[in-house]
Formats: C-alpha cells, sequence, structure tokens
C-alpha cells in the first residue's frame, strides 16, 4: 500500500504522479489532499482525468482492492479498519483539516506496517508528522519530497523533523522509486 | 513473543470486556480503527502510560466506568450538516409527511442537537412543527443536556448560515438563535415538540410508529454486524412507507434488509420502507 499526503501546491505533483503508474500495477494508493470544503467538484474528479488506474472517494466500509487509487472525500476522515476495509470518521479537523493525513498515515501504519510507503509532499501545515512517526514505529517506509523543491514546504520540513529514518527526495526521485515497487 | 500491535489489539479488546462486565455496553460491534484513536486520546488525556491502564480504574474507582463509555463515543456535528440532505428532506419527505395528522420523527444519534435544531427549523418553515412529536435520542448523557439546551459554539455561526442558505432556507439562521457571551443559543419554541432522551441502539428496544427517522454518522462507528441489528430495529419502528435518512456516505449495502428499502434519493442517503407484504 502506497499512502501519499498532501497540501498546498501538492495537488499537480500528485496527478504527474499517479499519471506515471501503470494500469496493471498491483498496488493501491491511497490519498489525502487538503482542499477547501467549499469546493464543489469532486476529490475524486480531480484524479480521474490524470490516471490510467480506476479513482475512487471510499465510502463507509468500502473493499480495499489493489490496483486502485482512493482519494479521502471531504468532511470526513479516512481509516484502514483492516486489509481489506475502509472506514470513516467525523471526529475534529486535525491541523484544521478534515480528511486529516495523520488520522490516515496512523490507521494504515497500524495494518500495513512493513509493507507501506507513506509519501509526503508540498504543504502549508504540519498534518501528517505525527502520522509519519507511527509509519515508521511499525516498520513501513517514509518519503518526503525535498523541501528545497516543494512550492509549501512546511509539511515536508514538519515531517523530516518528526522522524529519524527518511528519504528525502525530489518528485523525480519519488517517480522513479515508486516505478519500481509498482 | 508477542508483537507491539497485537499487544495494542489485546489492550483495547480486555479494556472493552471489562467494561463490559462492568456496565454492561457492549462496544465489541465498533469499527476498531476509531475506537483505537479514540481510547489513545482519551489514554493520553488522563497521562496513563498504555490502554492497559484503564482496566484497574474501570473495576475499582466508582464512577470511572460510566465516564469512559461517555468519553468513547464521536460526538462532532453541526447545524444542517450536508446541506444537500435537506433540501432533499424537504422535497421528497415533507409532502408525504404533511398526508399525516400526527407526525412522529426520531433522531438517533442526535449528539448535542444541532440536527434535531436544524430539522426543526425546516419543519417550521413547512408548517409542520406544531403537528410533529420529535424524539432525540442518545446514549451519552452529556451530550443529550446539551442538546436540551440547545446551545452551540458562537464561533460556529458563520458556518451554520452558510449551511442553512444552501439547505435552501427561506430566512436568516440569525431569525432562530439568540447570544449569551460565548454561547448561542436555539430558540425555546423549536424544542417544544421534542423529547430528549438516553436511548442506546445497542441494547435497548425499538420506538413505535415513527414517520421519519433521521440516524446520520452513527453506522460509521459500527461493524456491519451491528449496522444489520440496528436497522432492523429502524425497520420495527417505522411505519410502512416511513423514511430513513442515513450520514452521507453511509449505507444499507452490508444489511440482509436492504430490499426491505427502496431508494428515494441516493446522494442524499434517503430512504423509504417498501410497503409490508401481507401474504395471501
Ligand atoms: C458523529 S455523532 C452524529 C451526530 C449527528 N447525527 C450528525 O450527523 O451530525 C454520532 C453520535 O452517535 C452516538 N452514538 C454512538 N453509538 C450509539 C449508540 N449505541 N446508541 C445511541 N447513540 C450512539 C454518539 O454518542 C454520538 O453523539
Amino acid at each position: 500500500m502506497i499512502i501519499i499526503g498532501a497540501s498546498a501546491g501538492g495537488a499537480k505533483l500528485l496527478k504527474a504522479m499517479l499519471a506515471e503508474i501503470p494500469v496493471n500495477t498491483r498496488q493501491s494508493f491511497c490519498v489525502v489532499l487538503h482542499r477547501s470544503e467549499s469546493c464543489e467538484q469532486s476529490y475524486a474528479e480531480l484524479l480521474k482525468d490524470a490516471c490510467l488506474l480506476p479513482v475512487y472517494e471510499p465510502e463507509d466500509k468500502q473493499a480495499v482492492v489493489e490496483g486502485c487509487v482512493y482519494i479521502a472525500g471531504s468532511r470526513y476522515h479516512l481509516l484502514f479498519e483492516n486489509k481489506n476495509e475502509f472506514a470513516l470518521s467525523v471526529e475534529q479537523p486535525i491541523c484544521y483539516s478534515r480528511p486529516s493525513i495523520d488520522v490516515l498515515f496512523s490507521s494504515a501504519a497500524r495494518v500495513y506496517r512493513q509493507e507501506l510507503i507513506a509519501i509526503v509532499l508540498s504543504g502549508n501545515n504540519a498534518d501528517g508528522s505525527n502520522g509519519c512517526k507511527e509509519v515508521i514505529r511499525h516498520g513501513g517506509q517514509v518519503w518526503v519530497q525535498s523541501p528545497l523543491e516543494a512550492e509549501f514546504p512546511v509539511m515536508p520540513s514538519s515531517a523530516i523533523d518528526a522522524i529519524d529514518e527518511c528519504m528525502v527526495l525530489t518528485v523525480e526521485q519519488i517517480i522513479k522509486r515508486l516505478k519500481k515497487t509498482v | 513473543m508477542i508483537e507491539d500491535y497485537q499487544l495494542e489489539e489485546l489492550e483495547v479488546s480486555l479494556v472493552l470486556q471489562t467494561l463490559q462486565k462492568c456496565t454492561g455496553v457492549d462496544f465489541s460491534d465498533y469499527a476498531k480503527s476509531s475506537m483505537l484513536r479514540r481510547l489513545t486520546d482519551v489514554k493520553d488525556s488522563h497521562g496513563f502510560a498504555n490502554i492497559a491502564d484503564f482496566i484497574v480504574p474501570i473495576l475499582h474507582q466508582p464512577g470511572f466506568a460510566h465516564q469512559l463509555h461517555q468519553a468513547l463515543s464521536i460526538t462532532a456535528t453541526e447545524a444542517f450538516r450536508f446541506p444537500y440532505a435537506f433540501i432533499q428532506i424537504k422535497e421528497a419527505v415533507i409532502p408525504a409527511l404533511k398526508t399525516y395528522p400526527f407526525v412522529k420523527i426520531w433522531h438517533a444519534g442526535c449528539s448535542t442537537g444541532e440536527e434535531v435544531y436544524s430539522l426543526a427549523i425546516l419543519l417550521k418553515e413547512e408548517g409542520l412543527l406544531e403537528r410533529v412529536q420529535i424524539y432525540a435520542t442518545d446514549y451519552n448523557e452529556t451530550v443529550l443536556e446539551k442538546a436540551k439546551q440547545g446551545c452551540f459554539d458562537s464561533r460556529d455561526i458563520e458556518k451554520y448560515e452558510n449551511n442553512y442558505q444552501q439547505s435552501g432556507g427561506r430566512l436568516k439562521f440569525s431569525d432562530y438563535y439568540h447570544i449569551e457571551g460565548e454561547a448561542a443559543f436555539f430558540d425555546k419554541e423549536l424544542s417544544e415538540n421534542v423529547l430528549f432522551s438516553c436511548h442506546n441502539l445497542v441494547t435497548d428496544g425499538c420506538f413505535g410508529e415513527m414517520h421519519f427517522i433521521l440516524c446520520r454518522n452513527v453506522f460509521i462507528y459500527f461493524n456491519r454486524n451491528l449496522q444489520d441489528r440496528v436497522l432492523g430495529l429502524f425497520y420495527e419502528s417505522l411505519v410502512s412507507r416511513g423514511f430513513l435518512c442515513l450520514g452521507d456516505k453511509e449505507s444499507l449495502a452490508f444489511s440482509e434488509l436492504k430490499e426491505a428499502f427502496e431508494e428515494v434519493n441516493i446522494k442524499a442517503r434517503l430512504f423509504r420502507k417498501q410497503p409490508v407484504e401481507v401474504s395471501s
């Protein structure tokens, strides 16, 4: 499982990354992208045209299937209940965000353990850094976009500061590595 | 050697078992992912090192088990949450309700009441408020107390005003509350026909002869098994052709009873009980 957190400046990177993933991949992707709640277009619409894989906004208890992109819809936190099933929650926003990257990452960390890659992209707040700690604690990997490259470096920097072991990469390097794992 | 994450799961199940033995409340059919988050948060707020640290106070400290039980519910709510649902209620449910001389409505899992007052506003604007009896229930007594008072944080006003406008409100949201200090209070008139009471969907029985049941954003915390059971409870509680509204990401898909309901509007998660077949 590959989980991705992004905020300000992250949408276009996300599209660029997902565009490179071949349809026959056995990996799945799960994304939290911060956006304004009032945004009309659904999150899935945003990514659909950018990639070859099917894109879904999970509903309560939706099945987790390989070769798909899942993106957290607005107003709900997205969690993994287990390897087969998503869960949702309306608990309070974290860093003003619901969906929150921390919530997704923490639950994924526990469920996927060593089979997890967490990627943090450009963003203007610290959501995601607590989640990255959990990913590391459970044996997963964290890849962070280089703050030097990121349009908004706060999110990647906070993630790097929160953990001891992570890979700091340019988006180009992230894409290269992704292609090897899928 | 048992691994860290397995240990955590074991601790959660031991705590929930202890809680059940001591208070009778049963969280075993709740979604595990959010239960673990909730337990971890409450653990941190108590300054406990481990989730298992709940066990001794549950057993020996008077009142602790009850407090914990209440603290485990996720109660975040808002007025006119998901405004689209209110538009559809106005279009599809209200006209049907108007055909009855007297109407009974049940909000199951009403939390601090914002949803109850929102629907009351809609009913008032539709001229139905005098003809309804509303039951608003939750198992959490703390939120029920707040719901009775009808108070909400005045910092939320702008958001609620927005939601109200999007839901097709006819007037201004500010026509329905007044401010006292930091808090805002819904007009008392809105809750005259509302009965707030404690009811646990896991253990308590059905409410008779409802025309409309709203249970929004409660099923996301239940596993399939419990969803199915509670849906049975709603089925029993509804009149023939009664309406059911769920939260906007919830569904009937996991229930054996899904055939017993027809979809009225899927995006608004509005369903209607099929007429009961009379076997000849
Ligand atoms: C997230 S709130 C939803 C409030 C409101 N319906 C809304 O959609 O905004 C969920 C509520 O369900 C209540 N709840 C959870 N389990 C329950 C149960 N077994 N019986 C009754 N209420 C329950 C919680 O206490 C909480 O107040």
